[in-house]
């Protein structure tokens, strides 16, 4: 307990990190203040840095508890093991996902629905799941990553890369990358065409 | 109260409830049996106290924003916290003068107050 609350400093000053990338990163934040009164994301991260602190201290139960109640508040579920650095900013949120053996350097952005998630799940001789092994994806420095991107494994985003919404991604990508996927197409809907 | 009460008596055997405890019962013993032998069931936390501690925490960290309604912006200056020897109105009336030098209250206590308060 003691050390735990002796961690408080440090997490608001790597929440304040957040909120200012929140009000740096939105055109529509007026104020400081909005930002930390109205978004998802801040209330999210203001929970996982507290729930974090509590996994590497050795009580998981607590921490994922913390999350869950987060994640029904805001919509947004990072298991408190994942790592994130500062200055993180999750836009809008509803939908996010982030796994536990996630790592996020700093000044990253999310919007909606991204998920962080694994690829797949090793299994042991006697055919349970193999627990705790670094199965999600470690995203550099920098890294811009639009609404509805998925992207799964222990992959690396190499820094400053930006990934397109919608992207389904099991791959590394360098640094400065330019991932996009789904391109619009226009069809005429005459007659029942295009559906 | 007797209506009621007949009434539910009445309920319980339409549902055969004492059984469905019982089985209830049965399964939670054998579930704990198979988890932990005879030792002792290890206590669980409540879901509740840790969103009110939660809550609590969100106030230490940001009280304008997440601390009591009551709060002034006295209330998170460096002159003030329960710890103070000069609390404000709101943190006397709220905690009451003879709490006021006692063990830490998350929510009155911001982090930051501890070491400005030294400097005044």
């Amino acid at each position: 307990v003691r050390e735990f609350a002796a961690s408080l400093p440090n997490v608001r000053a790597l929440l304040d990190t957040d909120i200012r990338a929140a009000f740096d990163g939105d055109p529509a934040a007026k104020s400081l203040d909005e930002v930390v009164f109205c978004y998802p994301g801040v209330s999210a991260m203001i929970r996982h840095r507290l729930a974090h602190r509590l996994y590497l201290l050795g009580v998981p139960m607590l921490a994922r508890i913390i999350a869950e109640a987060a994640h029904s508040q805001t919509a947004i579920d990072i298991h408190p093991g994942a790592q994130i650095g500062e200055s993180f900013f999750i836009d809008h949120g509803t939908g996010v996902v982030i796994g536990e053996t996630a790592v996020i350097g700093r000044n990253v952005r999310v919007y909606q629905a991204v998920t962080l998630g694994a690829k797949r799940f090793e299994m042991a001789a006697n055919g349970r799941l193999v627990k705790g092994q670094a199965r999600h994806p470690t995203v550099e420095d920098d890294v811009v990553i639009y609404a509805g991107a998925t992207i799964l494994g222990r992959i690396t985003i190499g820094r400053g890369s930006t990934i397109g919404g919608s992207v389904w991604l099991t791959h590394s990508v360098p640094p400065g990358s330019n991932i996009t996927q789904a391109r619009e197409r226009s069809d005429t809907f005459d007659n029942g065409g295009g559906i | 109260m007797n209506v009621s009460l007949k009434q539910s008596a009445g309920l319980d055997a339409y549902l055969n409830l004492g059984e469905i405890v019982a089985d209830l019962r049965k399964l939670r013993a054998a579930s704990q049996k198979r988890r932990y032998r005879e030792g002792r069931l290890p206590e669980l936390p409540s879901r509740e106290a840790m969103t009110l501690i939660v809550d609590g925490l969100a106030a230490a960290l940001y009280p304008r924003h997440f601390g009591p309604s009551e709060l002034t912006v006295d209330c998170t200056t460096a002159t003030c916290s329960i710890h103070s020897r000069r609390p404000c109105v709101p943190c006397r009336s709220r905690c009451g003068e003879s709490s006021i030098s006692t063990t830490p209250d998350l929510i009155s206590l911001p982090t930051s107050m501890g070491r400005n308060r030294s400097k005044s």
